[in-house]
């Protein structure tokens, strides 16, 4: 609620890409966890960042918006160093969207609430126009008959959707996810992928930690393997996913792409039909 | 083992045997109790009469004081439950309120607060008299177990919370507010309404601060009866009216943990 000054180094620069990591470090005490990651994500780019258990793919992410902070490097939002005290960050916050493994909406509330209170108090919209943002929001993730219920009366694909819709009506220039369809059911993961789909072929600016191997193929511009604080490879997804070079990725991909995890590139079909269903009203 | 007995029928043994020695206890108390004396003492109906309607007003008094002081309580606890969950002197001097008012016994600051405050600042003058200084105490001495109580209601919430609302762009006080503290809330009704009655019993202890006969309390109330009557009966009355407000609220704050854990 605090209201800085506004500061010349807090206007985005023209032309600067949404996300740029210059070699960033991040230490929990003595363990390194970050070990000098230069990352730019471009507009309308879809990122997504692979790699084992541990590598610091949750604390790159969490980096972008701050929620970490760095030991080391710079974190440029538009060209704006975020760690400069004199900036704001409430405010560049509230245009990086986060999604998290875990959804955390708040629970306390109901859907529409949920998805207008930081639009009423951080943006400063009036109900009405939160409300109408609310729901056009809710009508893109497909859950406008759900706003009178409880996070806790939904399944875990739909809170997860409506957390989706909850930073959309920020407006973002930005979104983060950070395994969105880790702690959904099986049959619940294709929902929340469709909505994300058509979020990166609306070109939204996304920086994606997943596992979904079929989503990162399909949907990314970039692959980010990263192993042990480092990124070890990327590219397209053609290259990192279909054909690595590096042995340590090659080693990952097998173990995540073994037949059991047959159901990470099944999904595929069933999807584009319900996406058309989706965008069809 | 000795006895090759099933769990059940040894438990219904145990079970005989300790009411068996309770009977034997109570009959036996009975016995050597000096009933025509107790019955004059505590139970005369005449004397019980005597003291309707006033104690009405008396039990509305007790409600009055601890609705009043609990209010101002959970305030002043959410104020220094978010100093000291900050760091610097802030919440260095949240510790030492919340440890300094939980270490002492409530009489002690009642007494301070009604007659050793007036005597060492005589220019702050409290409407009501020694019993506002008593209440002041009161108002202290809950806030500093409040405080606790929703300090870890606010470490309940899981942080995850907390990240998604600054995430979203709200400030640490707006996150505060809108995010947590109503979570928090609602996880500590049960321990609040345990210090609700504690409060409640503690009005008890205005006695000690003296007051008018329209500011008195059950326990003032009770002990002037007493004293007016050569009786104890008072006492009695004025138990049985403790018991018909705080029993109801115990037996509440049961089934909300029941229905809290139940949630999990
Ligand atoms: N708050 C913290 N304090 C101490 N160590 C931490 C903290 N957060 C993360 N770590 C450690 O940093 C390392 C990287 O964690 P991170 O969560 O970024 O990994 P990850 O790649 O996201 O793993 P996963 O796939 O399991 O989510 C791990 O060793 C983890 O134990
Ligand atoms: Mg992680």
């Amino acid at each position: 609620m605090s209201e800085k000054t506004l500061h010349p180094r807090d206007t985005p620069v023209p032309g600067a890409p949404p996300v740029q990591l210059i070699d960033l470090h991040k230490h929990f005490g003595q363990l390194h966890v970050l070990k000098g990651i230069n990352l730019t994500v471009e507009k309308g780019e879809v990122v997504c960042v692979i790699g084992p258990s541990g590598s610091g793919k949750s604390t790159l992410l969490r980096s972008v918006n701050l929620l970490e902070h760095p030991t080391g490097g710079q974190v440029l939002i538009e060209g704006i160093d975020i760690q400069d005290p004199d900036i704001n960050l409430d405010r560049i916050r509230a245009r990086i969207g986060m999604v998290f493994q875990s959804f955390n909406l708040f629970p306390h509330m109901n859907v529409l609430r949920n998805v207008t209170v930081a639009q009423q108090t951080v943006l400063k919209r009036s109900p009405q126009e939160a409300h109408d943002v609310a729901m056009a929001m809710l009508d893109r993730v497909g859950l406008t008959d759900k706003i009178t219920a409880h996070p806790s009366q939904l399944s875990g694909g739909q809170q997860q959707r409506v957390a989706i819709a909850r930073s959309l009506s920020m407006n973002p220039d930005i979104m983060l996810f950070d395994e969105p369809t880790s702690a959904l059911d099986p049959e619940l993961v294709g929902d929340v992928l469709t909505v994300m789909r058509q979020l990166a072929a609306d070109g939204m600016t996304m920086l994606v930690v997943t596992h979904e191997m079929a989503f990162a193929r399909d949907v990314a511009d970039r692959v980010i393997f990263m192993d042990d604080g480092q990124i070890v490879e990327e590219g397209p997804p053609s290259q990192v996913i279909a054909a690595p070079k590096e042995e340590r990725t090659q080693v990952f991909l097998q173990r995540v792409l073994d037949p059991t995890h047959v159901r990470e590139l099944g999904e595929t079909e069933p999807d584009d039909d319900a996406l058309a269903r989706k965008s069809s009203h | 083992m000795a006895f090759d007995l099933r769990p059940t029928v040894r438990q219904r043994i145990t079970r005989l045997t300790s009411y068996v020695v309770f009977v034997a206890i109570v009959v036996v108390l009975a016995l050597i109790a000096n009933w025509p004396s107790l019955a004059t003492n505590f139970a005369d109906l005449k004397v019980a009469k005597t003291l309707w309607p006033d104690i009405l007003l008396t039990a509305g008094n007790t409600i009055w004081y601890t609705v009043i002081c609990f209010v101002l309580g959970l305030v002043l606890a959410v104020l220094f439950a978010l100093m000291k969950m900050s760091k610097g002197p802030f919440g260095w001097f949240a510790t030492a309120y919340i440890e300094l008012f939980r270490g002492l016994p409530a009489l002690l600051t009642i007494i301070f607060m009604a007659f050793a405050f007036p005597i060492a600042f005589p220019g702050l003058k409290l409407p009501g008299g020694a019993l506002s200084g008593g209440l002041v105490a009161l108002v202290i001495v809950t806030s500093a177990y409040t405080a606790e109580i929703i300090r870890a209601g606010v470490e309940a919430v899981p942080k995850g919370q907390t990240e998604a609302a600054r995430s979203l762009g709200m400030g640490n006080l707006r996150t505060t507010f809108t995010v947590i503290l109503p979570q928090a809330f609602r996880i500590v009704i049960p321990p609040l309404t345990n210090e609700f009655v504690t409060l409640l019993k503690d009005t008890s202890l205005l006695y000690m601060a003296g007051m008018t006969i329209m500011q008195r309390e059950l326990t003032t109330f009770a002990k002037a009866k007493m004293s007016e009557n050569f009786n104890s009966t008072p006492l009695i009355a004025v138990a049985l009216m403790y018991l018909i407000i705080t029993i109801p609220l115990t037996y509440l704050v049961g089934r909300l943990e029941k229905s809290m854990a139940a949630k999990k």
